[in-house]
């Protein structure tokens, strides 16, 4: 039949247009770009925590398959009270793992299922990223890692930092927000001045 | 240039030695510059958004995240200086040659697919490539002339690894189409 025929052609074509595309000869810049450049620049000036940071988050390395993420009181509370009355009818109850308190930041808890760390920190917005702040603890060898933090109102961009080497996003968050640059924090949101803390 | 010294000089950088990016800016000035005669038609204008691109990417520089490749990101910064450029001149459609590129018909006179093909002059494949749609365009010159992979081309692009892949399939259909490559002649 002639349509295998015609596949392969195309195929062939395609490859050929491509290979053709890829020795595209291309314009010379004109020289003194890189001078020009160079010399509309100054040296910058780096505070102390940002270059510590910047090391920290430099050596990306592939997610283990077996770093399973289970974020635990990821509190979207948009809408607030009127959100968990809709759900819970009568009694005002909480969603699981939260319960309503009279006033306080909101104590929110992280957990991350990640048995092969060693150490666990949590760097977000809220606390500028800074990789000292928030460290996660296991009540056993092979637990999940948690951390509850205060937060108040507000909205707060989060990852964690495994082995002080590698990032990694909350999948299990509501929401992942680009960074503008290909990379991904997880949100969270707090809102409407509802205060619940996490039900121990 | 691999990743590890893209990331060397970039913290070198980042820790105040500008001189780093002079590096980086010998290494991919080339690409940036011809994205920027592709976009604006002119050597003047390139040479002007090659040096704002490497500016802008330079004054962004803390923004960048070294799980990255650099070109990508720097090309995103590019394509969006050359668009705003394109916008304040109101002038999309430009040609490098100033010429009108060639149609479908004046290039498609034989049925003979592979005849046809080499018989394209490699010089007159820029300006056949002006013709396709700049998202088409960019993403098989980044995919096959830059070497980049999907996943890299949807991040210079600002979209997915398959919306990459779309791109530059729909590309290169569109190219073969041009040259008046279609099925139906390819099964004579």
């Amino acid at each position: 039949m002639a349509i295998p025929h015609e596949k392969n052609k195309t195929r062939q074509d395609l490859r050929r247009l491509a290979a053709m595309v890829a020795r595209m000869p291309e314009e010379a810049p004109p020289p003194g770009i890189t001078a020009a450049v160079m010399r509309r620049i100054q040296p910058k000036q780096i505070s102390r925590r940002e270059k510590i940071i910047r090391r920290l988050l430099t050596p990306w390395s592939i997610l283990p398959l077996q770093a399973v993420t289970a974020v635990a009181a990821v509190a979207l509370i948009v809408g607030g009270l009127a959100f968990f009355k809709g759900t819970h009818t009568g009694r005002e109850q909480p969603p699981p793992g939260i319960t309503i308190t009279n006033g306080g930041p909101l104590a929110v808890t992280f957990i991350l299922d990640y048995p092969a760390a060693r150490k666990v920190t949590l760097i977000g917005s809220f606390n500028h990223w800074n990789p000292e702040a928030h460290q996660m603890h296991r009540d056993a060898p092979e637990g999940p890692w948690r951390l509850i933090v205060k937060l108040s109102q507000g909205e707060y961009q989060y990852a964690f930092l495994i082995d002080d080497q590698q990032v990694v996003s909350d999948p299990n968050a509501l929401w992942q927000v680009e960074d503008g640059f290909g990379n991904r924090n997880s949100a969270l949101i707090v809102e409407n001045g509802n205060r619940y803390t996490h039900e121990s | 240039m691999d990743r590890s010294e893209e990331n060397r000089l970039i913290s070198d950088v980042l820790n105040g030695d500008a001189e780093a990016f002079a590096v980086l800016v010998n290494r991919y000035q080339r690409p940036i510059f011809n994205l920027m005669l592709r976009m604006s038609g002119s050597r003047e204008d390139a040479t002007d958004l090659t040096q704002d691109a490497f500016l802008k990417a330079y004054e962004h520089l803390e923004k960048f995240r070294p799980s990255r490749r650099f070109f990508p990101w720097l090309y995103t910064i590019g394509m969006n200086l050359a668009v705003d450029h394109l916008r304040k001149q109101k002038n999309p459609t430009a040609s490098l040659d100033g010429q009108n590129p060639a149609t479908a018909a004046e290039v498609a006179t034989d049925d003979d697919t592979e005849r046809l093909i080499y018989r394209l002059d490699a010089d007159r494949l820029p300006t056949l490539l002006m013709r396709l749609p700049v998202d088409y365009r960019e993403a098989m010159i980044l995919r096959f002339h830059e070497g980049l992979t999907m996943k890299d081309v949807g991040a210079a692009l600002g979209i997915t690894t398959s919306g990459a892949k779309m791109r530059v399939k729909r590309g290169l259909q569109q190219l073969r189409d041009m040259l008046g490559i279609t099925g139906k002649q390819v099964m004579d």
